[in-house]
C-alpha cells in the first residue's frame, strides 16, 4: 500500500475520466465554451483540493456543477463579454449566431436543460443528476426553454 | 422525431463539444481553485433542505443537546476560575508505529474565555493563534462508516478506524507513522513525498512521488481533514462554544448543505462540524455526516496528544535501504521554487507581486497548452502562484495569462493581443473590463477589480490576478500592497 492507494490519487484520475465530460458539457451549456471550460477546470481543482469531502457524495457531479457556477460568477464579475457567446458568435464553424443569441436570452437553467437534453442527448434523468436538480424541474425548464426558442426561431423562419 | 430547432441545437452542442478541450486531471491538480470551501453557499441559488426523517431528528436532538452543553458551559464560565490546561511541551519524537486508542478519558470541566458569535469572529481569533504557530505533533484518529438510513443494522461499508502520529510544520513539511505507513513524509522544499508501507504479504514496500506542490494528499491521508480551514460567513453556519478532551476551551462550527427534494433520489444533504482549539487555532475535531440515496456516510476525525513548536524527527524526509526497490512516480517538472526575478523572467511581461512583509514567500510557476475563447484559439497558459505564509496562516496570489501560440490564427473578432497575451476587447484597442475597482493603493490601484468575501480578482490588461486570504480584510490589504 502507498500514498496513492490511500489518497485516491489515481481514483481522482478515474473520477475525472468518468465525470469531466458531463461536467464540462453542463457548464458549457450554461455559460458558453470559454467560461464553461474555465469553470470546469476550477470545479475539478476544487474537487482535488476537497477530494475527501467529494468522496462522500453519490452524485458529486451535481455538486461540482454548483462549484462551477460559483467560478463562472467570478469570471462574469470582471466584466468578461464571454458570459455567453451571444455577441461574439460569428464564427462560420458555429454557423448558428441566431441560435446562440436566442439561447443567450434564456435563463441559465433553461438553456442548460435545453442544450444537455437536445444538444448532448442526455436523458432528463441524466441532466437532473448533473445539474443537481429534480427531473420535474428539468422538465419544466426544458418545456419553457424550448417554447421560447421555437417561438423565436421558427416564427422568424416562417415555420 | 426531432424538430429543426432540436437538430440545430444538437449541431451546436456537438461543435462546442469538439472545440472545447477536455480537462485532464493534471490540469485540475496544477491549478489552485479560486473557490473557498464554503464559498459555494454564498453564490449559488438557495438550496432546499432535505427532510430525511431519521438523520433530521437526530441532528435536532444533537443541536438541542449542544445547546444544553453550551448553557452549562456558560454557567461554568461564570463560577469557575480559568483553566490551567495548556499545550504540552514536545517530547522526543518516536518512529514506533502506534495503534493506541484516542484519549477519551481526559475530559475536564471547560472554562470559556471567549464567546464569539459569528464565523468572522472565530476566523479572526483562530487566525491570530495560527499565525504564531510554527509546528505541531499529534495523534490523529479517523473513523469512517456507511450505513442504510432505513435499516440501522444494514452496514453498507464496515467501520474503518486508523490511528497515526503526525508532525506537521507550518511550511507544509510533514512526517507520519502509524496504521497507514511505517513512515511517510512530504518535503515542502523539494515537493517530494516518500513512504514505507507494509504489504499484505508482510514485506515492506517503498514509494517516492515527485512534483507535488503541496501536502494535501498525505495530510488528508493522515488527518482526514485540513486542520487549517477557511470559513466564510454563511447563514446556516452555527457557532458554539464547547469543551474538548484536553480541557481547553474550543469553538465549534456547524455547517449544513442540502439540495433536492425528499422524493428525489439525487437529493443530497450534509452536516459538518469543526471544533477549533482556542489556544492553537487548529481544527482538532472534524465530523461529517452526509446522506444520499438512502445511505448515510459518516466521517469522524480528531487529533489528541497535541504538542506545539516541535521539530521534525532526525530521520526526515526518510531514506530507503540500500538495494530497496522503490516505486517512483510523479511529474519531475511539476514543482520548482522560484525567486521573484526568475518568476518574472519566465512569466514574461509585467508581473506585479504583493508586498512580502514579514511573511515567508514561496513562488511556483506552471504552464500548460490550451485554447482560448469560443473560437478555441491555441494558447499557452502561464500561471505564477505566490504564497505568503505567517505561521500556519497562508495567503496566495495567482497570476495568469493566456499567451497566443506562435503562428496561431486569431479567428475571433472580439480577441485582442496585448504583449503576446489574449484578452477580450470591444474597441480593438484595450481589454474590456469592469469599470469598477476595489483596489485603492499599490500597483493595482484603479485596475479593474472586484471583491467577493476573501477573494479579490483584478485584471491588468490580459493578466489576471486572484488574491485569496484568510479574511476579507486581509485579502483587500494584500491586493492594496502590490508593487
Amino acid at each position: 500500500m502507498g500514498f496513492d492507494d490511500y489518497a485516491s490519487y489515481r481514483d481522482f484520475e478515474a473520477f475525472v475520466a468518468a465525470a469531466e465530460q458531463r461536467l464540462r458539457r453542463a457548464l458549457v451549456a450554461s455559460y458558453g465554451p470559454a467560461i464553461g471550460r474555465d469553470a470546469t477546470v476550477d470545479a475539478l481543482s476544487w474537487a482535488w483540493e476537497h477530494w475527501d469531502r467529494l468522496q462522500g457524495m453519490d452524485y458529486p457531479v451535481g455538486y461540482l456543477y454548483r462549484v462551477g457556477q460559483t467560478a463562472s460568477a467570478r469570471y462574469l464579475s470582471i466584466g468578461s463579454s464571454e458570459a455567453y457567446p451571444v455577441a461574439t458568435s460569428q464564427s462560420p464553424s458555429d454557423g448558428e449566431p441566431e441560435l446562440v443569441r436566442a439561447l443567450g436570452r434564456l435563463s441559465v437553467q433553461q438553456r442548460s436543460a435545453v442544450v444537455l437534453v437536445h444538444g448532448c442527448a442526455m436523458s432528463q434523468r441524466e441532466a437532473a443528476d448533473v445539474l443537481g436538480i429534480s427531473v420535474s424541474t428539468v422538465r419544466e425548464h426544458l418545456e419553457r426553454g424550448m417554447g421560447r426558442l421555437r417561438g423565436e426561431l421558427e416564427v422568424r423562419h416562417g415555420h | 422525431m426531432d424538430t429543426e430547432v432540436e437538430q440545430r441545437i444538437a449541431r451546436l452542442a456537438q461543435h462546442w463539444d469538439t472545440s472545447t478541450r477536455p480537462v485532464a486531471a493534471d490540469e485540475a491538480r496544477s491549478r489552485p481553485s479560486a473557490i473557498g470551501a464554503l464559498d459555494i453557499h454564498s453564490v449559488v441559488a438557495p438550496v432546499r433542505p432535505v427532510p430525511q426523517a431519521i438523520p433530521a431528528r437526530r441532528w435536532i436532538w444533537m443541536a438541542a443537546a449542544a445547546s444544553i452543553v453550551a448553557l452549562v458551559v456558560a454557567v461554568a464560565a461564570i463560577v469557575r476560575e480559568p483553566s490551567n490546561g495548556s499545550i504540552s511541551s514536545a517530547p522526543a519524537e518516536s518512529t514506533v508505529p502506534t495503534t493506541a486508542a484516542p484519549d477519551e478519558t481526559a475530559v475536564t470541566t471547560p472554562v470559556v474565555e471567549e464567546r464569539p458569535t459569528t464565523v468572522s469572529d472565530v476566523m479572526a481569533q483562530a487566525t491570530t493563534r495560527l499565525s504564531a504557530l510554527q509546528s505541531f505533533r499529534a495523534t490523529a484518529t479517523v473513523r469512517t462508516t456507511q450505513r442504510s438510513i432505513d435499516d440501522a443494522t444494514a452496514v453498507v461499508a464496515p467501520e474503518s478506524t486508523t490511528v497515526n502520529d503526525i508532525t506537521l510544520m507550518a511550511d507544509g513539511s510533514l512526517w507520519m507513522h502509524g496504521d497507514l505507513s511505517l513512515w511517510g513524509s512530504y518535503d515542502a522544499s523539494t515537493g517530494m513525498s516518500r513512504g514505507a508501507f507494509l504489504a499484505a504479504d508482510g514485506t515492506t514496500q517503498y514509494q517516492e512521488i515527485v512534483g507535488w506542490t503541496d501536502n494535501s494528499t498525505p495530510l488528508l491521508i493522515a488527518l482526514g481533514y485540513d486542520p487549517v480551514m477557511r470559513f466564510d460567513a454563511v447563514q446556516d453556519t452555527v457557532v458554539e462554544v464547547v469543551d474538548r478532551q484536553l480541557g481547553r476551551p474550543a469553538w465549534r462550527l456547524t455547517a449544513s448543505f442540502a439540495y433536492g427534494t425528499p422524493e428525489d433520489t439525487t437529493a443530497f444533504s450534509q452536516v459538518e462540524t469543526y471544533t477549533i482549539d482556542q489556544e492553537s487555532g487548529l481544527i482538532v475535531e472534524y465530523g461529517r455526516t452526509s446522506i444520499n440515496n438512502g445511505i448515510e456516510d459518516v466521517t469522524e476525525a480528531k487529533i489528541s496528544d497535541l504538542q506545539v513548536d516541535v521539530d521534525l524527527p532526525a530521520e526526515f524526509p526518510g531514506a530507503f535501504p540500500d538495494g530497496a526497490v522503490v516505486d517512483r512516480s510523479g511529474n519531475p517538472d511539476g514543482f520548482a521554487l522560484l525567486t521573484p526575478e526568475t518568476a518574472s523572467q519566465r512569466f514574461g511581461g509585467e508581473l506585479l507581486l504583493p508586498a512580502q512583509g514579514d511573511a515567508e514567500q514561496r513562488i511556483v510557476l506552471s504552464s500548460s497548452d490550451g485554447v482560448w475563447g469560443d473560437q478555441a484559439i491555441p494558447v499557452t497558459n502561464f500561471q505564477v502562484t505566490v504564497q505568503l505564509r505567517t505561521g500556519f496562516v497562508t495567503k496566495s496570489v495567482v497570476v495568469s495569462k493566456a499567451v497566443l501560440q506562435l503562428g496561431a490564427p486569431i479567428s475571433d473578432p472580439g480577441a485582442l493581443v496585448v504583449d503576446g497575451a489574449l484578452c477580450r476587447s470591444q474597441d480593438r484597442v484595450t481589454c474590456t473590463d469592469t469599470p469598477d475597482s476595489a483596489i485603492t493603493s499599490g500597483a493595482l490601484a484603479g485596475r479593474p477589480s472586484t471583491q467577493e468575501g476573501r477573494i479579490v480578482t483584478a485584471t491588468s490588461g490580459p493578466v489576471r490576478y486572484v488574491i485569496m486570504a484568510q479574511t476579507a480584510d486581509d485579502a483587500l490589504a494584500t491586493a492594496n500592497s502590490f508593487s
